[in-house]
């Protein structure tokens, strides 16, 4: 079934809700994309655009209420949606997708040291593995990030947020999983530290040649390390497409204005223009496109009908506009 | 500072309180006007000849000498609380005006300190274990029908009284459906011979389950609705969806990661309730006439006491901040992060 | 800002704040409950007319009436009196009715001798027949003129058999007063009366469980020639069935509603007089380990937290038991070792006021230390006041319970813990345990305490909306 030109990761249509009091929120919808072998893919958007919820649908680690309502998610050319739980913890999370979270964040057990926490993982997956070589495999890790193997037995506030998140990092890597996911790393570290963590993961994606999907809301990140990105809008795909093709002809409004909104070294002076408004209330978003109450070119039709991603261009780039 | 730097810290807390509860103590018995002085009683039945009673005494430092006409010499309230602080380090009570014997000896070779550990430890391990694991599970399964009705249960048990709560167990299961003795530790019989040690077991926890099931019951529910509560915090922290997307089993997620972390609070709570169970043992014990403490408690303010009512105080007050000892040191080894406070 | 407006202001405030407060369901439950018990307190001697420590209604032990619509008639009395006094005298004397069960016959001419008969009726109405019979007569013959008199004293099942209590060779005397030995069926001597072995009850077997009519007769054989009164006192017999009342009796025949309406005083001025107490002092220490800080914050708060230490009941134990368990001592004791945890919660809100900055906003604006307490932290102590209050209160009943129940109440009332404390030492042989005597008094310190509880709760949310459940 896996062979090396089926995609790592492929969605297709997922649609994934929450049930609150109120209603169910429509986190994510109709979102698909794809992800090659060693390759790595951005997922950008503002915060509470269904980045995350992707995330935890992929590993299917949604908070209780929530649920994929629709759409296949296809890892390594199988549909892991109706998978079990059990199926899901042995054959899937950590030893075939492990994710990294914030590492400024709680994403380590405060009360746990780093180095068990990171034997708790190889053990769970590779039960034959003995203690003292899963101690071993650890310090490796720990070293292979760029974190004092000695450190293995200092509980997480004894590290710092940078060595945290490597930490972190080496986790997600003890089982040498077939796909990272990258939830915002480095979000909330000083920059110096954050561009250390980056290239850390250059470098890592190099050597290792992983696949991997990194979440952020800065398209900077992105585009340093990704081949591919997607923009991500309200619960929708906006725009999809490679890197270089995004950044050169940015078709969605939305993208343009994200684009707009950084400033870039090289390039000439520009003025930097905010996107005017907020992001729709998910619980009740506006008819057709979510984008249209702030889009500068909205049209009739943009107000009543849900655009279609839209292969666009000659090479690899989807847009979900109605203005093409 | 280490670890060693927090213990030593709280042992010294604990010194402090020891000695805060020796004053409470000598205040209330040896200033009071009530009991007459407690340590007037030392000298309890020792009827005599009157030499025989000056000689005591002056060994109890009732009178620092005594007149040519042999009027007492007494000493000053500071003389008297450094022997009465003396005597309470070294556990010299005095003499039961029940029975005429050492308040000591009553305590320990009467059986009483066993049973009341017997009682007290296995309500305090049952509530704790019950009350955590139901608190677990309540707070893993949030806003269905099952946690709002554990939430209720726990509520209304926990908002009856021990009193009411024994007596109407005592009603239920030893009046209307004979399950358990009315009373007692062990069966009146086991006088003259006692039976198979697997009988003894049997019967052993026949008596024990009643007075330990009042005082569980009123002791779950606290632990159920904190456990929720600290749980329902832990579960909610960014570690949870990391040890989730690590492939552990839901098993692991609940009761290592999570409740590792909820279970500082709970730690903290159980020693200060521990004080409250004390108070619920002697009122459980009264119910079921479980010849403890507490029990021999409600017979010395009956009796007036006062040697035993002041040793069952301190020994009461020594075991709560035992606990608090316990606790911290508990807390000091969950939670790596206190060292360094 | 003028000072007259302030008032209305101050109550149109409290309105407002009681009907927010009363739309929270559970809120509006525990206000009810409370108001409940606080009209049992209030109305206490209009519900009933026995007082708690009074004298008995009934026989010990008896279940409440009301068993009897889930148990079925069969089997169970209640008290009744035998009544409606009629004289038959055949013309031998005028009568003259001095009370209910009492009258004076006149013998104006000399007789031949002859029997006056007095009778009290009675339907019996019940299925069951009652634990124990009690009868009355005293016969005075002021002046007797040296021929005995002689009494007859019987209860007839009418037109079915008769059951004679005094015969004449028992009750015959020429002197003033009539031997009146009792008629009292708890007398080891009345079975052998009527015949009847020691093993038996001399009330089952006279009222047998049926319905009938009974008559009570007592007569009085005057000698011939008798000229003068004969005064007839307290010709009466009393029923004392198997149930009494709304909650029965306790084990000295007492009625155990009137104790608990009653107790529903006591519970209340406890609570909420140790209440206030500790909130004061709670007030006091707290504000003061706040605002003054340092080394008087520093020595207030580690005496708090040792007293924290010190179990609660234990040490109102050993007070109580040598100062004296007057009510009054135990309100002041509660109050007194119950303000340890309000004053910690005092003190850190005005900590953290201190340091907000309309705080600081006020002091650079110029207002001084009592106008910014006033303003500024008053208002926002009130709301944990309450709180603190609503919460304490039901601490404070069930530790006077159970100082009650285990013998160390005020001996002079009833409480409800006495109530328990009293059902569980009369229990000390199990038999003895009267549900009827424990579930009342039990049940009413865990309704107000919940009542309390409730309503903590309730403003808790209110005043914290944080803690306000998201709907």
């Amino acid at each position: 079934m896996s062979n090396m030109s089926t995609p790592i990761l492929k969605l297709d249509g997922v649609s994934t809700n929450y049930q609150t009091l109120r209603g169910w929120v429509r986190a994510t919808e109709n979102v698909s994309f794809e992800i090659a072998r060693g390759e790595a893919m951005g997922l950008v958007g503002e915060s509470g655009c269904g980045k995350t919820t992707i995330a935890l649908s992929i590993l299917k680690i949604l908070p209780p209420g929530a649920k994929i309502r629709k759409g296949k998610i296809l890892f390594d050319g199988a549909d892991i949606v109706p998978f079990s739980d059990s199926k899901m913890r042995k054959e899937i999370r950590w030893k075939g997708i492990s994710i990294i979270f914030q590492g400024a964040m709680n994403a380590m057990n405060p009360v746990f040291k780093v180095g068990d926490q990171i034997i708790e993982a190889i053990r769970l997956h590779e039960p034959d593995v003995s203690k003292e070589e899963a101690l071993k495999r650890t310090e490796a890790l720990l070293e292979m990030v760029g974190v004092e193997p000695s450190r293995v037995s200092n509980y997480p506030h004894e590290f710092s947020g940078g060595m945290r998140q490597r930490a972190l990092i080496a986790m997600a890597l003890a089982c040498n999983p077939k796909l990272l996911i990258a939830d915002e790393p480095g979000t909330a570290l000083d920059v110096i530290v954050q561009a250390q963590v980056l290239q850390l993961m250059r470098d890592l994606k190099e050597k290792l040649g992983l696949s991997m999907m990194m979440i952020s809301h800065d398209l900077s990140i992105v585009a340093e390390v990704c081949e591919k990105l997607a923009i991500m809008y309200a619960g929708n795909v906006a725009e999809y497409g490679d890197v270089e093709s995004v950044f050169k002809e940015p078709l969605h409004p939305y993208t343009q204005g994200l684009i707009k909104a950084f400033p870039t070294i090289k390039g000439e002076r520009q003025k930097l223009v905010s996107i005017p408004g907020q992001p729709p209330d998910l619980l009740n978003p506006p008819t057709g496109c979510k984008f249209h109450p702030r889009c500068p070119y909205a049209m009739d039709i943009c107000k009543k009908e849900n655009p279609q991603l839209k292969k666009q261009g000659p090479g690899e780039h989807y847009v979900a506009c109605h203005l093409y | 500072m280490g670890l060693r730097g927090y213990l030593v810290k709280r042992l010294l807390n604990t010194a402090i309180l020891v000695i805060f509860v020796i004053i409470v103590n000598f205040a209330i018995f040896e200033l009071l006007p009530g009991p007459n002085g407690a340590l007037a009683n030392l000298t309890g039945r020792a009827h005599g000849n009157p030499q025989a009673i000056q000689n005591l005494q002056i060994n109890l430092g009732l009178c620092t000498g005594f007149t040519a006409d042999n009027k007492c010499i007494a000493p000053s309230v500071w003389d008297k609380f450094a022997i009465y602080f003396k005597n309470m380090l070294t556990f010299q009570f005095g003499q039961s005006q029940q029975s005429g014997n050492s308040v000591l000896s009553d305590m320990i070779s009467t059986g009483r300190l066993w049973n009341t550990l017997t009682l007290l430890g296995t309500a305090t391990a049952v509530s704790l274990a019950v009350g955590i694991f139901l608190g677990v599970l309540v707070a893993s399964r949030r806003g269905t029908l099952f946690d709002s009705s554990m939430v209720t249960v726990s509520l209304t048990t926990f908002s009856l009284p021990t009193f009411f709560m024994g007596l109407v167990l005592l009603l239920v299961f030893a009046l209307w459906i004979p399950l358990f003795p009315p009373g007692g530790v062990t069966p009146s019989s086991w006088i003259l011979g006692t039976p198979s040690l697997p009988d003894q077991i049997l019967t052993r926890i026949r008596y024990l389950f009643l007075p330990a099931l009042t005082l569980t019951l009123f002791f779950y529910g606290g632990n159920l609705l904190l456990t929720r509560a600290t749980m329902g915090e832990a579960l909610t922290e960014d570690y949870i969806t990391t040890a989730r997307a690590k492939g552990l089993s839901e098993r692991v997620v609940l009761f290592k990661h999570a409740l590792k972390n909820a279970s500082l609070p709970i730690v903290t709570n159980a020693a200060l309730a521990f004080g409250g169970i004390l108070g619920g043992a002697i009122i459980t014990e009264t119910i079921f006439t479980w010849d403890g403490l507490g029990l021999w408690l409600y017979h010395a303010i009956g009796w007036h006491d006062f040697p035993v009512l002041q040793a069952m105080f301190y020994i009461i007050a020594l075991c709560v901040i035992g606990a608090n000892l316990i606790s911290d040191i508990v807390y000091g080894m969950i939670d790596p992060r206190i060292k360094y406070e | 800002m003028s000072q007259p407006t302030r008032v209305p202001f101050l109550l149109i405030r409290f309105k407002n704040f009681l009907l927010l407060l009363l739309k929270n369901k559970l809120a509006a439950v525990g206000m009810v409950v409370l108001l409940l018990f606080v009209f049992l307190a209030v109305a206490a001697p209009i519900l009933t007319p026995y007082a708690p420590t009074g004298a008995s209604v009934s026989e010990p032990y008896d279940p409440p009436s009301w068993i009897t619509t889930f148990n079925g008639p069969l089997g169970y009395s209640q008290n009744a009196q035998f009544s409606a006094l009629t004289l038959n005298a055949t013309g031998l004397a005028t009568i003259s009715k001095q009370a209910a069960h009492s009258v004076r016959l006149t013998f104006a001419s000399p007789l031949t001798g002859g029997t006056v008969q007095l009778t009290e009726k009675l339907s019996y109405p019940y299925q069951g027949s009652p634990k124990r019979l009690l009868g009355f007569a005293i016969v005075d013959v002021p002046n007797s003129i040296g021929k005995p008199f002689t009494v007859t004293a019987f209860v007839d099942r009418i037109g079915v058999s008769r059951f004679v209590f005094w015969s004449p060779t028992e009750i015959n005397s020429t002197g003033q007063h009539l031997p009146s030995p009792p008629i009292d069926s708890s007398q080891s001597t009345f079975n052998a009366k009527l015949g009847l072995g020691a093993q038996f009850s001399a009330a089952t077997y006279v009222f047998a469980a049926q319905i009938a009519d009974y008559q009570y007769v007592l007569q009085i054989h005057v000698p011939a020639g008798f000229v003068g009164t004969i005064d007839v006192q307290d010709f009466q017999l009393s029923l004392l069935g198997n149930t009494w009342g709304i909650f029965g009796t306790d084990d000295a025949g007492h009625d155990i509603f009137s104790q608990v309406v009653y107790g529903s005083r006591l519970s209340l001025e406890v609570g909420l007089f140790a209440t206030f107490i500790g909130i004061g002092v709670g007030l006091l220490i707290g504000l003061t380990a706040g605002y003054l800080g340092k080394l008087v914050d520093e020595v207030l708060m580690r005496t708090t937290d040792m007293l924290l230490v010190i179990p609660f009941l234990p040490l109102l134990i050993v007070l109580v038991a040598t100062i004296g368990s007057g009510l009054i001592y135990i309100i002041l004791l509660i109050g007194f070792f119950s303000w340890m945890g309000f004053a910690r919660i005092i003190r850190s809100q005005v900590l953290s006021l201190r340091e907000r900055p309309f705080i600081e906003a006020a002091k650079a604006s110029g207002a001084g230390t009592g106008y910014i307490t006033a303003r500024h932290i008053f208002p926002n102590i009130v709301s944990l006041t309450y709180v603190n209050l609503a919460l304490s209160v039901p601490a404070a009943i069930v530790t006077e319970a159970a100082l009650s129940f285990l013998g160390l109440g005020d001996p002079t009332v009833i409480t409800w813990g006495s109530m328990l404390g009293a059902a569980n030492t009369a229990g000390g042989s199990i038999s003895n345990l009267a549900w009827w005597w424990i579930i009342p008094p039990g049940l009413s310190i865990a309704l107000l305490s919940l009542s309390f509880i409730l309503l903590g709760y309730a403003m808790d949310e209110l005043f914290n909306p944080r803690l306000r459940r998201r709907r």
